[in-house]
């Protein structure tokens, strides 16, 4: 038949939701149009029962009793084509009967006592001579004011049961043609179902291959487009990072080599120039710098594998963040004389701010952005630390700069590890990446606005520290007197 | 996976198509009205057979059921002769035949039924068929009773018997009403045949059978009556028995006879007819069950004396004791159009009668004789009266739009299992 897999499957869940459907109506069915023609049977023995008695009653012989016609009148008054009609006594006793035997023995069965009881009696059942499956409808007949006889109706239900044998199996077989047809109907609805997923799946299984070059084509409904497209959007970004590694690889061996040439340079100058005093301080403190500059290379990419493989440890204090940022401006005011930039502090606050977190890291991050924004800052311009206090009891600081911005495109590529906008300017390019881990670490977020040309606003948001118990111990990064009393 | 869906195809089409086929072919009559399916039920393939082989040894002629309450079946199986072998016995009637009257006997054998021999009947209209061994000798006697089918003729009464290979007439009377019963108590039947002569007088014969048939006794009754609506038979005394014959007269008077048999005499217990009179057709027969014959009257409640005798009467039943004469044992009141009936308590006897006030269409009340007080009361309803009163009243009767009610003042209690004493008893 079908092969194994989701259209079988699909197919298996029609048939069996059909056939179950089919099954009960096949059942309900059946049930239904045997009480019909039991009913309209019963029906008809009662209602000829019922009025033939009631004429009886009124128009019939008063009493059995020495009337030798008595008997044959009441058979001729109450007979019913194709039945078998009985006068019984009140015990049974058949007192006469349309056919011409005798009787064998008392009737015995439930229609008989409940019209004995007042009432018509219904009883279906085997005859217990012939083993015919047959219905009896009993009625009890009053005279003078009294059930005396039992008038009941005898008729077969043989024929009664194989016309409704045929129609069940007719039914049944209309419910297999129909079952069949919807089964075909199924087939074609899993195939169109199938088919792309089937698509999809050879496609994944080339690119698991390592091809990540090809791509899903054609135009798929809901679900299953979206899928195509996530996996076509997944082989485009391997490809992406995978030329992003590439890059890192590429520049942070560019910036190794650069160093070490200046030390190696000037160790063999050294070697060679007789050690002039003048010419080896000089040359000493080149190889110095350069060592500080292979250093802070490799602490920076240690950092940024601690934070990768979350090895960063914190260490937890209530740290001022105003006077933090303070120590920031002074740590990179030298820099930015150079270039002629103003740093300048908005204070924005009414009140010490206090945030939970390592001093250190949290120096680092804004180190770096500041660092970061004197890079990409013109000569004379100026930049300005914001903090402000935001709802929920978080603090905003924003670095803002007027330099040369970053595009759109690149906006959103920034916090990626390794990403530089231009490979030209030196760096691992994991300053950005590092400084979001660390603001997420303190449970803060980072995010970033540009204009290119116009300038880059860096918003950092960091939970405010709780307020500080009034016998809790002095924090460590505080001065006493600017911890927050609110 | 096409080629399998082609192949599944064309095995579904082929599945289809059978289907529509069918449904196309047996749709059209599978749906029908069930009253037309309905069939008489069968019977055993012996009657069957038997049937059948009646039906084509009469050859078209009608089967004739007897007139006769006890047993209107037309087809008996008995085994006739005592040989072991069932036979079967039929009448039927050929009009346009000298004979209308035949019977037929059938015997089964090997498990086949098969014709043996025909007889014939008389008059016009078969009265009775009984299958009682009369003579004695282990062997069922067919017993019929023919008439011409008028109101007053003679009836003729036919005793057959069949030895295996024919039937031969025992004996052949004229009657009015027969009766089988041991009456001499000699433990062998004897039949009793009642001859009446219209307005004139009766006969009772009773004949036992002793090689032939031989008169035992007869009586002679001076009954210038048109009918005796009821006979029956049995003990008259817990040692004697004898019959009782109701006999009507007037418009609905009737009076009884007793008679008994002593040491094969027939002695007549009631000479005089004013001791049984009624003024309705009282039914006398064994009311009570004990055995015993009780002959029925008609009496008038105490305090009714000024009144049409025809008005409310009592029924009241009474045994023969051998010293004492008529000895009452029950009394009922019978509603007049035979809506329902009402056993009096025996000890109500001398002591309540019914209140001469009460309207046997309306309400009856029961009343002590000395204090006058109401001891219970019957009362006819209509339907919304009832639903009123039914949380008092007991049920007795209900009527197409009247319901008839009981109400009892003392701990007498309706007792519906108590037998009706017929009115219109049968003989039986």
């Amino acid at each position: 038949m079908i092969k194994k897999g989701i259209g079988r499957q699909i197919v298996m869940h029609y048939f069996i939701v059909v056939f179950v459907t089919l099954f009960m109506v096949e059942i309900i069915f059946s049930l239904a149009i045997r009480v019909y023609y039991y009913d309209t049977v019963y029906n008809h023995m009662y209602t000829h029962s019922t009025w033939t008695s009631d004429y009886f009653q009124k128009f019939g012989r008063i009493s059995s009793d020495r009337d030798p016609g008595y008997f044959t009148e009441m058979l001729q008054t109450f007979e019913l084509d194709n039945t078998e009609l009985m006068i019984l006594s009140r015990n049974g006793d058949v007192l006469a009967s349309s056919n011409a035997l005798q009787a064998d023995k008392a009737v015995q069965t439930s229609d008989v006592s409940q019209a004995v009881s007042g009432s018509v009696g219904k009883w279906i059942g085997r005859q217990p001579s012939t083993g015919e499956m047959v219905m009896a409808v009993s009625m009890p007949l009053m005279e003078r004011g009294e059930n005396r006889f039992v008038v009941r109706f005898v008729t077969s239900l043989e024929r009664i049961n194989a016309n409704l044998m045929k129609m069940t199996l007719l039914s049944i077989g209309v419910c297999l043609a129909v079952l069949a047809l919807v089964t075909l109907f199924s087939i074609g609805l899993a195939n169109s179902i199938v088919k792309p997923i089937n698509n999809i799946r050879a496609v994944s299984a080339h690119m698991a291959k390592g091809r990540f070059d090809i791509r899903i084509r054609g135009k798929y409904p809901y679900e299953l487009g979206e899928l195509a497209e996530t996996l076509n959007y997944m082989a485009k970004e391997i490809v992406r990072s995978n030329q992003i590694k590439d890059d890192f690889i590429s520049s942070i061996s560019h910036e190794l080599r650069t160093p070490l040439t200046g030390i190696k340079g000037w160790s063999e100058t050294l070697t060679i120039g007789g050690f002039d005093p003048e010419e080896t301080r000089l040359g000493i403190g080149i190889i110095s710098k350069e060592t500080d500059r292979l250093i802070g290379l490799v602490e920076e990419m240690l950092d940024f594998s601690k934070l990768q493989q979350n090895e960063m440890k914190l260490v937890i204090t209530r740290v001022n963040l105003k006077e933090l940022l303070q120590e920031t401006m002074l740590n990179v005011w030298a820099k930015a004389e150079q270039k002629g930039i103003q740093i300048k502090l908005e204070d924005e606050t009414e009140q010490p701010v206090t945030v939970m977190g390592d001093g250190n890291r949290l120096k680092q991050v804004f180190l770096n952005l500041v660092d970061n924004a004197i890079k990409f800052s013109h000569e004379n311009s100026w930049i300005h630390l914001v903090v402000s206090l935001k709802g929920d009891n978080r603090v905003l600081v924003q670095v803002v700069d007027s330099g040369i911005g970053i595009s759109e495109e690149h906006l959103n590529k920034v916090k990626d590890r390794f990403f530089q906008v231009n490979h030209q300017g030196g760096g691992t390019g994991l300053g950005l990446a590092i400084t979001q881990q660390l603001v997420e670490l303190h449970h803060g977020d980072i995010d970033l606005q540009s204009e290119l040309g116009v300038g880059t606003t860096v918003l950092v948001e960091l939970p405010l520290a709780e307020p500080e118990e009034e016998t809790g111990e002095e924090p460590l990064a505080s001065t006493e007197g600017e911890s927050i009393h609110e | 996976m096409r080629n399998v869906v082609k192949r599944l195809f064309k095995g579904w089409l082929t599945i289809l198509a059978g289907s529509m086929l069918l449904i196309v072919l047996s749709g059209c009559n599978i749906i029908k009205d069930p009253k037309s399916l309905m069939e008489t039920p069968q019977l055993t393939s012996d009657k069957e057979s038997l049937i059948s082989v009646i039906n084509a040894e009469i050859k078209g002629a009608q089967k004739i059921r007897p007139r006769d309450v006890n047993d209107i079946s037309s087809i008996r199986t008995i085994d006739l002769n005592n040989d072991g072998i069932m036979e079967a016995i039929v009448f039927y009637e050929t009009p346009d035949e000298a004979v209308r009257i035949h019977g037929l006997i059938l015997e089964y054998v090997n498990g086949t039924w098969s014709a043996k021999t025909t007889f014939d009947g008389e008059g016009q209209v078969l009265e009775t068929f009984a299958l009682r061994d009369i003579t004695g000798d282990g062997r069922p006697n067919i017993i019929a009773g023919f008439s011409s089918g008028e109101e007053d003729a003679q009836k003729g009464l036919i005793v057959y018997t069949y030895d295996g290979e024919e039937i031969n007439k025992l004996l052949s009377l004229p009657y009015y009403d027969f009766l089988l019963d041991d009456l001499n108590q000699d433990d062998k039947l004897d039949l009793t045949v009642i001859t009446l002569k219209r307005d004139q007088n009766a006969v009772v014969t009773t004949y036992q059978y002793d090689e032939t048939f031989k008169e035992l006794d007869h009586i002679e009754l001076d009954d210038p009556i048109k009918e005796y609506y009821n006979a029956v038979s049995g003990n008259i005394t817990p040692d004697l028995k004898g019959i009782v014959l109701d006999a009507s007269f007037g418009s609905h008077y009737a009076y009884s006879h007793m008679l008994v048999m002593q040491e094969g005499k027939w002695v007549n217990l009631l000479p005089s007819q004013d001791s049984t009179f009624k003024n309705y057709p009282v039914f006398s027969g064994d009311v009570n069950n004990d055995g015993m014959l009780e002959v029925g009257r008609s009496e008038k409640p105490k305090g009714w004396e000024d009144k049409p005798y025809d008005d409310l009467p009592l029924f009241s039943y009474y045994q023969w004791d051998a010293d004492s004469g008529l000895k009452f044992v029950l009394q009922q009141y019978m509603d007049p159009e035979g809506r329902f009936y009402f056993s009096l308590p025996v000890e109500w006897r001398d002591t309540v009668t019914i209140d001469p006030k009460s309207d046997a269409n309306e309400h009856l009340w029961f009343t002590r004789l000395d204090n006058g007080a109401v001891v219970a009361e019957i009362r006819f309803f209509s339907l919304s009266e009832w639903e009123r009163n039914k949380e008092d009243w007991e049920l007795l009767s209900r009527e197409n739009n009247s319901v008839i009610g009981f109400l009892s003042h003392t701990d007498v209690k309706l007792n519906k299992g108590e037998k009706e004493i017929k009115r219109t008893g049968s003989t039986n």
